[in-house]
Protein backbone atom coordinates (compact mmCIF):
# COMPACT_ATOMS: atom_id res chain seq x y z
CA UNK A 1 0.00 0.00 0.00
CA UNK A 2 1.26 3.63 -0.83
CA UNK A 3 0.68 4.83 1.88
CA UNK A 4 0.78 3.32 5.68
CA UNK A 5 -1.06 5.47 7.40
CA UNK A 6 -4.20 4.46 5.18
CA UNK A 7 -3.09 0.84 6.60
CA UNK A 8 -3.14 1.79 10.03
CA UNK A 9 -6.39 3.78 10.42
CA UNK A 10 -7.91 0.81 8.35
CA UNK A 11 -7.44 -1.26 10.98
CA UNK A 12 -8.80 1.05 13.36
CA UNK A 13 -12.88 -0.13 12.62
CA UNK A 14 -11.87 -3.79 13.75
CA UNK A 15 -12.06 -3.59 17.08
CA UNK A 16 -16.02 -3.07 17.97
CA UNK A 17 -17.26 0.14 17.58
CA UNK A 18 -17.78 0.26 21.71
CA UNK A 19 -17.78 4.22 22.46
CA UNK A 20 -16.75 5.30 19.19
CA UNK A 21 -17.57 8.66 18.58
CA UNK A 22 -17.79 10.69 15.09
CA UNK A 23 -14.43 12.45 16.89
CA UNK A 24 -12.40 9.09 16.87
CA UNK A 25 -13.18 8.19 13.48
CA UNK A 26 -13.33 11.66 12.04
CA UNK A 27 -9.39 11.57 11.63
CA UNK A 28 -9.66 8.47 9.41
CA UNK A 29 -11.91 10.39 6.81
CA UNK A 30 -9.64 12.99 5.22
CA UNK A 31 -12.07 15.05 2.66
CA UNK A 32 -11.94 13.95 -1.01
CA UNK A 33 -8.92 15.80 -2.53
CA UNK A 34 -10.23 19.43 -3.78
CA UNK A 35 -10.15 20.63 -7.38
CA UNK A 36 -6.47 21.11 -8.20
CA UNK A 37 -7.40 24.52 -9.89
CA UNK A 38 -9.64 27.20 -9.42
CA UNK A 39 -10.99 26.78 -13.28
CA UNK A 40 -11.85 23.58 -12.89
CA UNK A 41 -15.23 25.10 -10.98
CA UNK A 42 -15.91 25.87 -14.15
CA UNK A 43 -15.99 22.30 -16.05
CA UNK A 44 -18.97 20.95 -17.23
CA UNK A 45 -19.97 17.96 -15.18
CA UNK A 46 -18.97 15.73 -18.29
CA UNK A 47 -15.22 16.76 -18.12
CA UNK A 48 -12.83 14.51 -18.04
CA UNK A 49 -10.45 16.78 -16.22
CA UNK A 50 -12.79 16.76 -13.31
CA UNK A 51 -10.98 13.22 -12.86
CA UNK A 52 -8.44 13.05 -9.64
CA UNK A 53 -5.14 11.45 -10.27
CA UNK A 54 -1.42 12.35 -10.38
CA UNK A 55 0.19 11.35 -13.90
CA UNK A 56 4.07 11.62 -15.14
CA UNK A 57 4.81 12.33 -18.68
CA UNK A 58 7.31 10.63 -20.59
CA UNK A 59 10.09 13.53 -19.63
CA UNK A 60 9.54 12.61 -15.95
CA UNK A 61 7.48 15.89 -15.16
CA UNK A 62 4.23 15.69 -13.22
CA UNK A 63 1.36 16.12 -14.37
CA UNK A 64 -2.84 16.26 -14.14
CA UNK A 65 -5.60 16.04 -16.70
CA UNK A 66 -6.76 19.50 -16.38
CA UNK A 67 -2.88 20.19 -18.07
CA UNK A 68 -4.62 19.75 -21.09
CA UNK A 69 -7.29 21.95 -20.69
CA UNK A 70 -7.64 24.39 -23.80
CA UNK A 71 -6.29 21.97 -26.14
CA UNK A 72 -7.88 19.48 -28.49
CA UNK A 73 -7.46 15.72 -27.37
CA UNK A 74 -7.03 12.64 -28.85
CA UNK A 75 -6.96 10.02 -26.12
CA UNK A 76 -5.96 6.33 -26.08
CA UNK A 77 -4.78 3.57 -23.31
CA UNK A 78 -1.77 1.68 -24.31
CA UNK A 79 1.07 -0.57 -22.81
CA UNK A 80 4.12 -0.34 -24.37
CA UNK A 81 4.95 -4.72 -24.19
CA UNK A 82 1.89 -4.65 -26.14
CA UNK A 83 2.73 -6.68 -28.99
CA UNK A 84 -0.58 -6.94 -31.38
CA UNK A 85 -3.45 -4.40 -30.82
CA UNK A 86 -1.06 -1.14 -29.44
CA UNK A 87 0.82 -0.54 -32.39
CA UNK A 88 -1.83 -1.10 -35.14
CA UNK A 89 -4.03 1.30 -32.48
CA UNK A 90 -0.97 3.75 -32.82
CA UNK A 91 -0.96 3.30 -36.64
CA UNK A 92 -4.52 4.06 -36.75
CA UNK A 93 -3.57 7.52 -34.60
CA UNK A 94 -0.80 8.29 -37.04
CA UNK A 95 -3.18 7.88 -39.96
CA UNK A 96 -5.57 10.44 -38.27
CA UNK A 97 -3.13 12.52 -37.25
CA UNK A 98 -1.68 12.43 -41.30
CA UNK A 99 -5.17 13.93 -42.17
CA UNK A 100 -5.28 17.20 -39.85
CA UNK A 101 -4.34 19.73 -41.74
CA UNK A 102 -0.42 21.15 -41.05
CA UNK A 103 -1.48 24.50 -39.25
CA UNK A 104 -3.88 22.60 -37.28
CA UNK A 105 -2.07 20.23 -35.84
CA UNK A 106 -0.28 23.00 -33.14
CA UNK A 107 -3.86 22.80 -31.38
CA UNK A 108 -4.22 18.99 -31.13
CA UNK A 109 -2.18 16.84 -28.32
CA UNK A 110 -1.85 13.44 -28.74
CA UNK A 111 -2.29 11.71 -25.71
CA UNK A 112 -1.11 8.26 -24.52
CA UNK A 113 -2.14 6.72 -21.19
CA UNK A 114 -0.23 3.90 -20.26
CA UNK A 115 -2.75 1.34 -18.71
CA UNK A 116 0.63 -0.53 -16.91
CA UNK A 117 1.65 0.72 -13.88
CA UNK A 118 4.03 -1.30 -12.96
CA UNK A 119 6.29 -1.16 -16.58
CA UNK A 120 5.66 1.96 -18.12
CA UNK A 121 7.71 3.98 -16.02
CA UNK A 122 8.54 7.70 -17.96
CA UNK A 123 12.05 6.69 -19.26
CA UNK A 124 10.20 3.48 -20.90
CA UNK A 125 7.54 5.61 -22.26
CA UNK A 126 10.13 8.22 -23.67
CA UNK A 127 12.09 5.11 -25.37
CA UNK A 128 8.36 4.14 -26.71
CA UNK A 129 8.13 7.23 -28.47
CA UNK A 130 11.42 7.50 -30.23
CA UNK A 131 11.15 3.57 -31.12
CA UNK A 132 7.60 4.64 -32.65
CA UNK A 133 8.40 8.51 -33.95
CA UNK A 134 6.22 10.24 -32.12
CA UNK A 135 6.81 13.97 -31.89
CA UNK A 136 6.61 14.81 -28.15
CA UNK A 137 5.97 18.40 -29.30
CA UNK A 138 2.88 16.77 -29.98
CA UNK A 139 2.46 13.70 -28.06
CA UNK A 140 2.49 12.92 -24.57
CA UNK A 141 2.51 9.67 -22.99
CA UNK A 142 1.48 9.28 -19.40
CA UNK A 143 2.63 7.23 -16.47
CA UNK A 144 0.31 7.26 -13.28
CA UNK A 145 -0.81 4.47 -10.86
CA UNK A 146 -3.26 1.69 -10.83
CA UNK A 147 -6.26 4.14 -9.36
CA UNK A 148 -6.12 6.68 -12.06
CA UNK A 149 -5.50 4.38 -14.83
CA UNK A 150 -8.99 2.43 -13.55
CA UNK A 151 -11.13 6.13 -13.40
CA UNK A 152 -9.58 7.47 -16.77
CA UNK A 153 -10.27 4.24 -17.91
CA UNK A 154 -13.48 4.10 -16.84
CA UNK A 155 -14.25 7.52 -17.78
CA UNK A 156 -13.15 6.71 -21.33
CA UNK A 157 -15.40 3.39 -21.21
CA UNK A 158 -11.88 1.31 -21.79
CA UNK A 159 -11.99 -1.85 -20.43
CA UNK A 160 -8.77 -4.21 -19.29
CA UNK A 161 -7.53 -7.05 -17.49
CA UNK A 162 -3.65 -8.18 -16.71
CA UNK A 163 -2.75 -11.40 -17.30
CA UNK A 164 -0.58 -13.77 -14.88
CA UNK A 165 2.39 -12.16 -17.33
CA UNK A 166 1.80 -8.70 -16.86
CA UNK A 167 0.21 -8.09 -20.42
CA UNK A 168 -3.22 -6.83 -20.42
CA UNK A 169 -6.04 -7.77 -22.76
CA UNK A 170 -7.85 -4.28 -23.56
CA UNK A 171 -10.38 -2.47 -25.36
CA UNK A 172 -9.25 -0.42 -28.52
CA UNK A 173 -10.80 3.24 -29.12
CA UNK A 174 -9.99 6.00 -29.71
CA UNK A 175 -11.43 9.73 -27.94
CA UNK A 176 -11.52 13.41 -28.72
CA UNK A 177 -11.48 15.48 -26.22
CA UNK A 178 -13.08 19.29 -26.63
CA UNK A 179 -11.47 21.85 -24.70
CA UNK A 180 -12.91 21.31 -21.69
CA UNK A 181 -12.29 17.96 -21.59
CA UNK A 182 -15.95 16.43 -22.51
CA UNK A 183 -15.73 13.37 -25.15
CA UNK A 184 -16.94 14.40 -28.46
CA UNK A 185 -16.79 11.36 -30.26
CA UNK A 186 -15.01 8.03 -29.66
CA UNK A 187 -13.86 5.63 -32.00
CA UNK A 188 -14.31 1.86 -31.64
CA UNK A 189 -12.18 -0.95 -32.44
CA UNK A 190 -9.00 -1.40 -35.32
CA UNK A 191 -8.70 -0.09 -38.12
CA UNK A 192 -11.79 1.15 -38.03
CA UNK A 193 -12.82 4.36 -41.23
CA UNK A 194 -11.36 7.10 -39.44
CA UNK A 195 -13.15 9.79 -41.64
CA UNK A 196 -15.68 10.44 -39.20
CA UNK A 197 -13.12 11.02 -36.25
CA UNK A 198 -10.84 13.09 -38.29
CA UNK A 199 -13.98 15.75 -39.10
CA UNK A 200 -14.85 15.76 -35.04
CA UNK A 201 -11.35 16.77 -34.29
CA UNK A 202 -11.95 19.12 -36.94
CA UNK A 203 -15.05 20.33 -35.69
CA UNK A 204 -13.70 20.29 -32.03
CA UNK A 205 -10.77 22.71 -33.37
CA UNK A 206 -13.39 24.99 -34.73
CA UNK A 207 -15.74 25.08 -31.59
CA UNK A 208 -15.15 28.27 -30.19
CA UNK A 209 -11.45 29.27 -31.65
CA UNK B 1 -42.85 -13.05 -0.55
CA UNK B 2 -40.56 -12.39 2.52
CA UNK B 3 -40.93 -11.36 5.91
CA UNK B 4 -40.38 -7.59 5.08
CA UNK B 5 -42.31 -6.00 8.49
CA UNK B 6 -40.10 -7.19 11.43
CA UNK B 7 -37.05 -6.64 9.55
CA UNK B 8 -37.54 -2.89 8.91
CA UNK B 9 -38.63 -2.58 12.75
CA UNK B 10 -35.35 -4.71 13.25
CA UNK B 11 -33.38 -1.78 11.22
CA UNK B 12 -35.05 0.84 12.08
CA UNK B 13 -33.75 -0.13 16.22
CA UNK B 14 -30.73 -0.40 14.23
CA UNK B 15 -28.96 2.83 15.03
CA UNK B 16 -25.35 2.01 15.61
CA UNK B 17 -22.85 4.48 17.13
CA UNK B 18 -22.48 5.98 14.06
CA UNK B 19 -22.70 10.11 14.04
CA UNK B 20 -24.68 10.24 10.82
CA UNK B 21 -28.83 9.80 11.88
CA UNK B 22 -31.37 9.56 8.98
CA UNK B 23 -32.32 12.90 8.82
CA UNK B 24 -30.17 15.43 8.69
CA UNK B 25 -31.06 16.91 12.26
CA UNK B 26 -28.13 17.19 14.51
CA UNK B 27 -25.71 14.51 14.73
CA UNK B 28 -26.91 13.12 18.05
CA UNK B 29 -29.87 12.98 17.63
CA UNK B 30 -31.64 9.71 16.82
CA UNK B 31 -28.65 7.59 18.15
CA UNK B 32 -29.62 4.92 20.60
CA UNK B 33 -27.34 3.36 22.91
CA UNK B 34 -27.99 -0.36 21.52
CA UNK B 35 -24.80 0.49 19.27
CA UNK B 36 -24.88 -2.24 15.90
CA UNK B 37 -23.55 -0.34 12.87
CA UNK B 38 -20.56 2.01 13.41
CA UNK B 39 -19.28 4.77 10.74
CA UNK B 40 -16.90 2.51 9.24
CA UNK B 41 -17.80 -0.91 8.65
CA UNK B 42 -16.00 -3.94 10.58
CA UNK B 43 -13.34 -6.04 8.68
CA UNK B 44 -13.49 -8.90 8.59
CA UNK B 45 -9.69 -10.91 7.78
CA UNK B 46 -9.95 -13.38 5.09
CA UNK B 47 -7.24 -15.37 4.91
CA UNK B 48 -4.68 -16.33 1.67
CA UNK B 49 -7.04 -18.98 -0.59
CA UNK B 50 -7.54 -19.05 -4.07
CA UNK B 51 -9.69 -17.98 -7.02
CA UNK B 52 -10.92 -19.86 -9.55
CA UNK B 53 -12.05 -17.51 -12.49
CA UNK B 54 -15.08 -18.11 -14.48
CA UNK B 55 -13.55 -17.82 -17.39
CA UNK B 56 -9.97 -18.91 -18.09
CA UNK B 57 -7.62 -19.03 -21.31
CA UNK B 58 -6.67 -21.95 -22.28
CA UNK B 59 -3.19 -22.58 -20.83
CA UNK B 60 -3.83 -20.54 -17.93
CA UNK B 61 -4.70 -22.00 -14.32
CA UNK B 62 -7.97 -22.30 -13.52
CA UNK B 63 -7.04 -21.35 -10.03
CA UNK B 64 -5.64 -18.54 -9.01
CA UNK B 65 -3.32 -17.43 -5.90
CA UNK B 66 -5.39 -14.51 -4.04
CA UNK B 67 -3.40 -13.29 -1.04
CA UNK B 68 -5.40 -12.83 2.34
CA UNK B 69 -7.26 -9.07 2.72
CA UNK B 70 -9.68 -7.44 4.79
CA UNK B 71 -13.13 -7.30 4.00
CA UNK B 72 -16.39 -5.26 5.30
CA UNK B 73 -18.46 -7.45 6.66
CA UNK B 74 -21.61 -5.80 4.98
CA UNK B 75 -22.18 -3.33 2.23
CA UNK B 76 -22.08 0.37 3.01
CA UNK B 77 -25.54 1.42 4.27
CA UNK B 78 -27.43 4.43 3.79
CA UNK B 79 -26.16 6.10 7.28
CA UNK B 80 -22.76 5.33 6.23
CA UNK B 81 -22.78 6.78 2.89
CA UNK B 82 -24.65 10.06 4.39
CA UNK B 83 -21.58 10.49 5.97
CA UNK B 84 -19.35 10.59 3.78
CA UNK B 85 -21.53 12.76 1.15
CA UNK B 86 -21.44 15.58 4.50
CA UNK B 87 -17.79 15.29 4.45
CA UNK B 88 -17.77 15.44 0.94
CA UNK B 89 -19.93 17.99 -1.14
CA UNK B 90 -19.02 17.01 -4.52
CA UNK B 91 -21.03 13.82 -4.29
CA UNK B 92 -24.10 15.59 -2.56
CA UNK B 93 -26.98 14.34 -5.25
CA UNK B 94 -27.70 17.94 -6.11
CA UNK B 95 -23.82 18.52 -7.15
CA UNK B 96 -22.26 15.53 -8.50
CA UNK B 97 -20.51 15.47 -11.86
CA UNK B 98 -22.59 13.70 -14.67
CA UNK B 99 -19.20 12.50 -16.04
CA UNK B 100 -19.18 10.20 -12.70
CA UNK B 101 -22.60 9.66 -11.39
CA UNK B 102 -25.92 9.63 -13.97
CA UNK B 103 -29.23 11.79 -13.00
CA UNK B 104 -30.65 8.54 -10.95
CA UNK B 105 -27.73 9.19 -8.39
CA UNK B 106 -29.26 8.57 -4.87
CA UNK B 107 -32.86 8.39 -6.74
CA UNK B 108 -34.08 7.03 -3.36
CA UNK B 109 -33.10 9.89 -1.13
CA UNK B 110 -35.56 12.42 -1.20
CA UNK B 111 -32.88 15.32 -0.90
CA UNK B 112 -29.01 15.70 -0.59
CA UNK B 113 -29.24 14.70 3.47
CA UNK B 114 -32.38 12.95 3.76
CA UNK B 115 -34.02 9.43 3.03
CA UNK B 116 -36.62 7.19 4.69
CA UNK B 117 -35.76 6.67 7.94
CA UNK B 118 -35.96 2.97 7.77
CA UNK B 119 -33.82 2.74 4.80
CA UNK B 120 -31.04 4.19 7.18
CA UNK B 121 -29.67 0.61 7.36
CA UNK B 122 -30.28 -1.06 4.19
CA UNK B 123 -27.28 -1.21 1.85
CA UNK B 124 -27.33 2.33 -0.18
CA UNK B 125 -27.59 1.37 -3.70
CA UNK B 126 -28.07 3.88 -7.05
CA UNK B 127 -24.39 4.80 -6.11
CA UNK B 128 -21.86 5.02 -9.28
CA UNK B 129 -18.65 3.02 -9.32
CA UNK B 130 -16.93 6.72 -9.44
CA UNK B 131 -19.03 7.48 -6.30
CA UNK B 132 -18.08 4.28 -4.25
CA UNK B 133 -14.72 3.88 -5.11
CA UNK B 134 -14.92 7.95 -3.57
CA UNK B 135 -16.50 6.38 -1.04
CA UNK B 136 -13.50 3.89 0.10
CA UNK B 137 -10.94 6.27 -1.00
CA UNK B 138 -12.11 8.70 2.11
CA UNK B 139 -12.50 5.46 4.21
CA UNK B 140 -8.74 5.17 4.21
CA UNK B 141 -9.74 1.70 2.00
CA UNK B 142 -10.58 0.50 -1.26
CA UNK B 143 -12.98 -1.55 -3.28
CA UNK B 144 -12.51 -4.78 -3.48
CA UNK B 145 -11.15 -6.85 -6.91
CA UNK B 146 -13.48 -9.10 -8.87
CA UNK B 147 -11.07 -11.98 -7.43
CA UNK B 148 -11.71 -11.07 -3.94
CA UNK B 149 -15.32 -10.60 -4.32
CA UNK B 150 -15.53 -13.96 -5.90
CA UNK B 151 -13.46 -15.98 -3.62
CA UNK B 152 -15.59 -14.98 -0.50
CA UNK B 153 -18.91 -14.90 -2.45
CA UNK B 154 -18.77 -18.28 -3.55
CA UNK B 155 -18.75 -19.56 -0.25
CA UNK B 156 -21.64 -20.81 1.71
CA UNK B 157 -22.27 -20.81 5.25
CA UNK B 158 -20.05 -23.95 6.60
CA UNK B 159 -17.14 -23.74 3.58
CA UNK B 160 -14.69 -21.62 2.02
CA UNK B 161 -15.59 -23.30 -1.24
CA UNK B 162 -19.66 -23.78 -0.85
CA UNK B 163 -20.60 -23.20 -5.07
CA UNK B 164 -20.61 -27.27 -5.34
CA UNK B 165 -22.75 -27.88 -1.98
CA UNK B 166 -26.90 -28.63 -2.85
CA UNK B 167 -28.95 -25.77 -2.98
CA UNK B 168 -26.14 -23.09 -3.02
CA UNK B 169 -26.75 -21.64 -6.25
CA UNK B 170 -30.45 -22.24 -6.34
CA UNK B 171 -30.71 -19.75 -2.76
CA UNK B 172 -28.76 -17.25 -5.30
CA UNK B 173 -30.93 -17.71 -8.13
CA UNK B 174 -34.17 -17.57 -6.20
CA UNK B 175 -32.77 -14.37 -4.99
CA UNK B 176 -32.27 -13.02 -8.91
CA UNK B 177 -35.63 -13.84 -9.85
CA UNK B 178 -37.55 -12.22 -7.20
CA UNK B 179 -38.35 -8.17 -8.03
CA UNK B 180 -36.35 -5.94 -6.30
CA UNK B 181 -38.25 -4.13 -3.13
CA UNK B 182 -38.53 -0.16 -2.54
CA UNK B 183 -35.34 -0.46 -0.05
CA UNK B 184 -33.22 -3.76 0.69
CA UNK B 185 -33.35 -5.54 4.01
CA UNK B 186 -31.26 -4.04 6.27
CA UNK B 187 -27.75 -4.95 6.40
CA UNK B 188 -26.71 -8.32 8.98
CA UNK B 189 -30.57 -9.55 8.18
CA UNK B 190 -28.82 -12.83 7.57
CA UNK B 191 -26.29 -15.55 9.09
CA UNK B 192 -22.81 -14.80 7.89
CA UNK B 193 -20.74 -17.09 5.41
CA UNK B 194 -18.22 -19.08 6.20
CA UNK B 195 -15.67 -15.76 6.53
CA UNK B 196 -17.79 -14.04 8.60
CA UNK B 197 -18.60 -11.76 6.36
CA UNK B 198 -22.72 -10.75 5.34
CA UNK B 199 -25.28 -10.20 2.77
CA UNK B 200 -22.99 -11.10 -0.49
CA UNK B 201 -26.04 -12.06 -1.79
CA UNK B 202 -30.10 -11.67 -1.13
CA UNK B 203 -29.76 -8.00 -0.83
CA UNK B 204 -28.04 -6.29 -3.63
CA UNK B 205 -25.16 -6.61 -6.15
CA UNK B 206 -22.03 -4.91 -5.49
CA UNK B 207 -19.38 -2.63 -7.40
CA UNK B 208 -16.05 -4.29 -7.53
CA UNK B 209 -12.80 -2.00 -7.90
CA UNK B 210 -12.27 -3.74 -11.88
CA UNK B 211 -15.76 -4.19 -12.78
CA UNK B 212 -14.83 -3.07 -16.33
CA UNK B 213 -12.02 -5.82 -16.37
CA UNK B 214 -14.27 -7.81 -18.22
CA UNK B 215 -13.55 -8.38 -22.07
CA UNK B 216 -16.91 -10.50 -22.82
CA UNK B 217 -19.92 -8.66 -23.56
CA UNK B 218 -21.61 -11.04 -21.24
CA UNK B 219 -23.98 -12.00 -24.47
CA UNK B 220 -23.96 -15.79 -24.30
CA UNK B 221 -24.85 -16.59 -27.34
CA UNK B 222 -22.10 -14.26 -29.13
CA UNK B 223 -19.61 -14.50 -26.92
CA UNK B 224 -17.70 -17.81 -28.51
CA UNK B 225 -14.28 -16.04 -28.60
CA UNK B 226 -13.49 -12.53 -28.44
CA UNK B 227 -13.52 -9.51 -31.65
CA UNK B 228 -10.22 -8.80 -32.09
CA UNK B 229 -10.53 -5.47 -33.31
CA UNK B 230 -12.08 -4.34 -30.52
CA UNK B 231 -10.48 -6.47 -27.61
CA UNK B 232 -6.58 -7.47 -27.46
CA UNK B 233 -6.82 -10.72 -25.84
CA UNK B 234 -5.25 -13.88 -26.42
CA UNK B 235 -6.91 -16.00 -28.00
CA UNK B 236 -10.29 -18.19 -27.28
CA UNK B 237 -11.40 -17.77 -23.69
CA UNK B 238 -13.69 -20.82 -22.16
CA UNK B 239 -15.62 -20.33 -19.26
CA UNK B 240 -14.14 -22.86 -16.59
CA UNK B 241 -17.52 -23.72 -14.65
CA UNK B 242 -20.56 -23.68 -16.79
CA UNK B 243 -22.51 -24.68 -14.08
CA UNK B 244 -22.13 -21.52 -12.14
CA UNK B 245 -25.00 -19.62 -13.92
CA UNK B 246 -25.47 -17.23 -10.98
CA UNK B 247 -22.16 -16.35 -11.47
CA UNK B 248 -22.54 -15.77 -15.07
CA UNK B 249 -25.32 -13.58 -14.26
CA UNK B 250 -23.05 -11.22 -12.01
CA UNK B 251 -20.75 -11.94 -15.02
CA UNK B 252 -23.10 -10.54 -17.36
CA UNK B 253 -24.48 -7.53 -15.25
CA UNK B 254 -20.78 -6.00 -14.64
CA UNK B 255 -20.48 -6.85 -18.59
CA UNK B 256 -22.93 -4.45 -18.76
CA UNK B 257 -22.35 -1.43 -16.42
CA UNK B 258 -20.37 1.88 -17.20
CA UNK B 259 -19.06 3.44 -14.35
CA UNK B 260 -21.32 6.52 -14.19
CA UNK B 261 -24.01 4.16 -13.85
CA UNK B 262 -26.07 3.90 -11.07
CA UNK B 263 -28.59 0.91 -10.49
CA UNK B 264 -31.17 0.57 -7.64
CA UNK B 265 -30.25 -2.92 -6.59
CA UNK B 266 -26.45 -2.35 -7.17
CA UNK B 267 -24.25 -1.10 -4.26
CA UNK B 268 -20.52 -1.89 -2.44
CA UNK B 269 -18.67 -2.47 0.50
CA UNK B 270 -14.77 -1.75 1.28
CA UNK B 271 -12.09 -3.78 1.64
CA UNK B 272 -8.53 -3.64 2.54
CA UNK B 273 -5.00 -5.09 2.34
CA UNK B 274 -4.37 -7.10 5.46
CA UNK B 275 -0.82 -6.63 7.26
CA UNK B 276 0.35 -9.52 7.66
CA UNK B 277 -1.06 -12.85 6.20
CA UNK B 278 -0.12 -14.85 8.92
CA UNK B 279 -2.58 -13.23 11.63
CA UNK B 280 -5.44 -13.64 9.12
CA UNK B 281 -7.73 -16.33 10.40
CA UNK B 282 -11.29 -16.96 9.10
CA UNK B 283 -13.90 -15.96 11.89
CA UNK B 284 -16.02 -19.32 12.31
CA UNK B 285 -19.78 -18.90 12.13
Amino acid sequence: MKNPIHLTLALLPLFACAGTTSEEVAPCCAEEPAPASPSMSELPGTSLYLLDGDWTDQTGVARTLPDFQGEIVIASMIFTHCQYACPMLLQDLKEIEAEIPEDQLSKVRWLLLSMDSERDHPEVLADYAERNNLDTQRWTLLHGEDYPIRGIAAALGINFVKDINGNFSHSNKISVLGRDGSITYQLEGLNAANEDCVEAILAAIDQGS
Amino acid sequence: MKRHLPLLLLGATLFGCSNASQEATSPTEGVKEEVSIPLLTRLVPIPAGTYRPLYSAPGEPTEIPRPAFLFEEHPVTNAQYLAFVEANPRWLKSRVASLMAEANYLHHWSGDFTFAAEAANSPVTNVSWFAARAYAHWAGRRLPTLAEWESVGMSSKTAAFGRDEKGYNQRILNWYSRPTPPFPEAVLSHEPNFFGVSDMHGLIWEWVGDFNSSLSTGESRGDSGLDRNLFCGSGSIGAADPSDYAAFMRFAFRGSLSGHFTVNNLGFRCAADSVSIETASPSKP
